[in-house]
């Protein structure tokens, strides 16, 4: 996977993605006549700047007469290969204005046509800073409008880092679970609790993690959490023990059709990707109880491809199921043991209980930090935390954060900010006298 | 010797903090023979060594907790020899540098080695951190101080002007971050120093000409998605607040026109007991009114006042510590 980043977010454009193999990270590609074809850097504004221009705008009227070419023509041009640098130049020459701006008026005309008519893309390597300010601007609500700031401040306060086992309570696509695991690279273990039967987590795809780092993740069932005190094991169905022998089939068709789909990261893509989870989502059964019959693949779904897709899921599924429950096992000892280094909870649900529920596996002298992106929720926690006892060094706080436009003569923060970013509890354990 | 990697009990020469209470912690390096002065009296050393970490130690007057050292509790307790760079930075700076373990990253001045400790909890234990501070002694406790800590394998100090002399680094490194009175002259070297398939950049600057500069020089040198930003944290005391009802006047008009009439009278013990007479006889009528008004959607109403749990915002919060210019470096 890797992502593409897109100068201009509302164009849609399609082309095939094979123009950047085997080009490293960090290459920019052109779309030519729908595939990408590598360039060198893009051009300055001040390389199509002429040595004319005006003093101020007094004299200057906005009309969409000031351009000669219409649309059609632009296009035009565009079929015909006229590209980036010439293109620009195209519009200079026939804009009636373009003479009579100031110099930086120029540039930022400029740098508004490069936005809208260039199709200039750099391929970039997935990582967890790039997954947040995608999902923030693409869609927040997904991530519970966790801003980068807040997320950066996660993953300081619970100490998250190599070989420290830390237990996510994750509905946010992943991109909590994800930068922690980034930031374990491999060394300790992530358990990520979530709702329903299985995690949605595309972020954690996106990311491209080796299988070092995969091995170290682990996945709980929320409603299996109490099941942790009361020490019911879960019993496997003898079905599944006969479907091994697929397993690796079955594993390599899947990832030859991942390999096949287009990567990119638009609109259109976290769509898919929710609406893959939602069929997910959907199908309720808890691992952590008995009977569990085996899933069909009959689906009342009447969609094009999604009757196969859901097929190939209940196939992984059954599949992988003993897999998963020797993970929650796995999981439950961790727990069990009281070795949680760090407990994160960044989740749609109240908080409240599902701190009060994990807190207790955690080791002394240790981080919880509690992600809402309301204060009520978060103080809701803080009280019920300071009640339990067993903390200290509580902070409830929220971070301001602002962007600034850094130019000659130009420099102010920029016109609009993020009214906010969500609210953070964090605490520290202590060994609870017995 | 606990800060790579969690440790269960304290051990000799391990630095701890003792956590007293809000905003009254310390640090010290354990030495079993020494004490430490509390507001709670004297603490010997050797009460803790063999404590697990999160204990509650016992002493004369009162009680307090030995906490396991964390780069965010060595921030908040460590001596300064220089201004330093607190939590709400380096938490952006090492998201935004993308800094995880096997990160090679290059920091110029080393100051108090608050970011530095940071730096070296997230690159361990693959990584490295290579960083430069011009003042000698600053730059003899560093290193003496990382050694104390354990951390001494994943850092090597510089004791380098690197405006003048550049960091002799050439294409090793992840990550640059300068926190330098003049960083756009250590920019040309920084560039040398990062690796080849390129990588990233931070500055952080209190003044903004000193941004306006360093974002011309960034831009000249090639650097790429240059975005300055400013980040400020806000803690709340979470605290019941209690507000009083007021006295709108009462909607009982005997009471009303017995205030009118007695107004003038110098007695205000007998005002107030004739008030209190007709209230009572009218007690039916008013407290079924109260009843009505429980304001109880946010809070709750308790005879007259209304309570409700806030986060409040403190009188004064830190309004600004420096812009932090990031930048990538494609490769060439």
């Amino acid at each position: 996977y890797f992502i593409i980043y897109r100068q201009v977010w509302l164009d849609k454009m399609k082309f095939t993605l094979d123009g950047t193999i085997g080009h490293t990270y960090g290459s920019t590609f052109e779309v030519k006549n729908g595939e990408m074809v590598k360039v060198t850097r893009i051009f300055k504004e001040e390389d199509v700047l002429g040595t004319e221009q005006g003093k101020d705008n007094r004299d200057l009227h906005d009309l969409d007469s000031n351009q000669k070419l219409s649309r059609d023509d632009i296009e035009k041009l565009k079929k015909d290969g006229v590209k980036g640098k010439e293109l620009i130049g195209h519009l200079i020459e026939n804009s009636t204005t373009f003479k009579a701006k100031t110099e930086y008026a120029q540039e930022k005309w400029v740098k508004k046509k490069k936005l809208k008519h260039v199709a200039e893309f750099t391929v970039l390597r997935p990582c967890a800073r790039l997954m947040c300010d995608i999902y923030s601007q693409k869609g927040p609500s997904k991530i519970l409008h966790l801003r980068m700031d807040t997320l950066a401040q996660i993953l300081l306060y619970g100490n998250v880092r190599a070989h420290s086992n830390v237990a996510v309570v994750d509905t946010c696509c992943g991109l909590v679970v994800g930068a922690v695991m980034e930031r374990l690279g491999g060394y300790g273990k992530v358990i990520h609790f979530h709702p329903g039967d299985m995690p949605i987590r595309p972020v954690v795809e996106n990311l491209n993690f080796s299988k070092d780092v995969l091995d170290s993740l682990y996945t709980f069932p929320l409603s299996c959490l109490n099941s942790v005190s009361s020490k019911t094991s879960v019993e496997n169905k003898s079905e599944n023990s006969d479907s091994s022998s697929n397993t690796t089939d079955t594993n390599e068709v899947k990832r030859t059709k991942t390999d096949e789909k287009t990567d990119e990261i638009n609109q259109g893509g976290l769509e898919e990707n929710e609406k893959n989870s939602e069929d997910l989502g959907s199908e309720e059964g808890s691992q952590c109880e008995e009977t569990e019959g085996p899933e069909n693949s009959t689906s009342k779904n009447t969609k094009n491809g999604s009757e196969k897709r859901k097929h190939e899921q209940n196939t992984q599924r059954v599949l992988n199921k003993q897999e998963r429950e020797r993970q929650i096992e796995d999981a439950k000892k961790l727990l069990q043991e009281k070795s949680i280094d760090c407990l994160i909870v960044a989740s749609k649900f109240h908080p409240t209980p599902i701190v009060l529920a994990l807190v207790d596996y955690m080791a002394p002298s240790r981080q919880v930090v509690v992600y809402s992106q309301f204060k009520e929720a978060v103080m809701d926690s803080y009280a019920y935390l300071r009640e339990r006892g067993g903390l200290v060094n509580y902070r409830v706080s929220e971070t301001w954060l602002r962007n600034y436009q850094v130019m000659t003569m130009r420099t102010h923060p920029v016109i609009q900010m993020s009214g906010g970013g969500g609210y953070l509890l964090t605490a520290t354990t202590i060994l609870k006298p017995s | 010797m606990s800060f790579d990697n969690y440790h269960k009990v304290v051990e000799e020469n391990d630095t701890v903090i003792l956590y007293l209470g809000y905003e009254n912690m310390h640090s010290i390096k354990v030495r079993g023979g020494h004490t430490f002065q509390t507001k709670y009296g004297a603490l010997r050393h050797s009460d803790l060594l063999g404590k697990p970490y999160g204990s509650k130690i016992q002493c004369p007057k009162g009680y307090l907790y030995v906490l396991h050292p964390t780069p965010e509790l060595w921030t908040q307790n460590l001596p300064h020899r220089t201004q330093i760079l607190y939590s709400t930075d380096i938490s952006i700076v090492t998201f935004q540098l993308d800094v995880r373990p096997g990160s090679v990253v290059v920091e110029s001045g080393t100051g108090s080695g608050s970011l530095s400790h940071a730096l070296i909890r997230s690159l361990l234990p693959s990584g490295h951190l290579h960083t430069f501070e011009f003042h000698k002694e600053r730059a003899e406790k560093a290193e003496q101080e990382f050694k104390e800590h354990g951390l001494e394998s994943y850092v090597t100090v510089n004791h380098r002007d690197v405006c003048q002399n550049g960091f002799d680094l050439e294409h090793v490194a992840d990550a640059v971050f300068l926190d330098l009175p003049v960083p756009w002259e250590a920019l040309p070297s920084a560039k040398t120093a990062l690796k080849k398939e390129g990588g990233r950049i931070c500055s952080f600057s209190p003044c903004i000409e000193q941004v306006q500069r360093t974002c011309e020089v960034l831009t000249e040198l090639g650097f790429e998605d240059i975005s300055t930003m400013e980040c400020l944290v806000r803690n709340f005391d979470v605290r019941t607040v209690n507000l009083p009802i007021p006295d709108l006047g009462g909607g009982d008009s005997i009471e009303t026109s017995s205030i009118k009439k007695e107004k003038n009278t110098v007695d205000e013990e007998s005002d107030k007991k004739q008030e209190i007479v007709k209230s009572n006889a009218d007690g039916d009528k008013s407290s079924a009114e109260n009843a009505k008004q429980t304001f109880d959607f946010i809070g709750k109403k308790e005879d007259k006042n209304f309570y409700f749990k806030s986060g409040v915002a403190p009188t004064q919060m830190p309004g600004h510590t420096g812009y932090l210019t990031f930048a990538t470096l494609y490769p060439a």
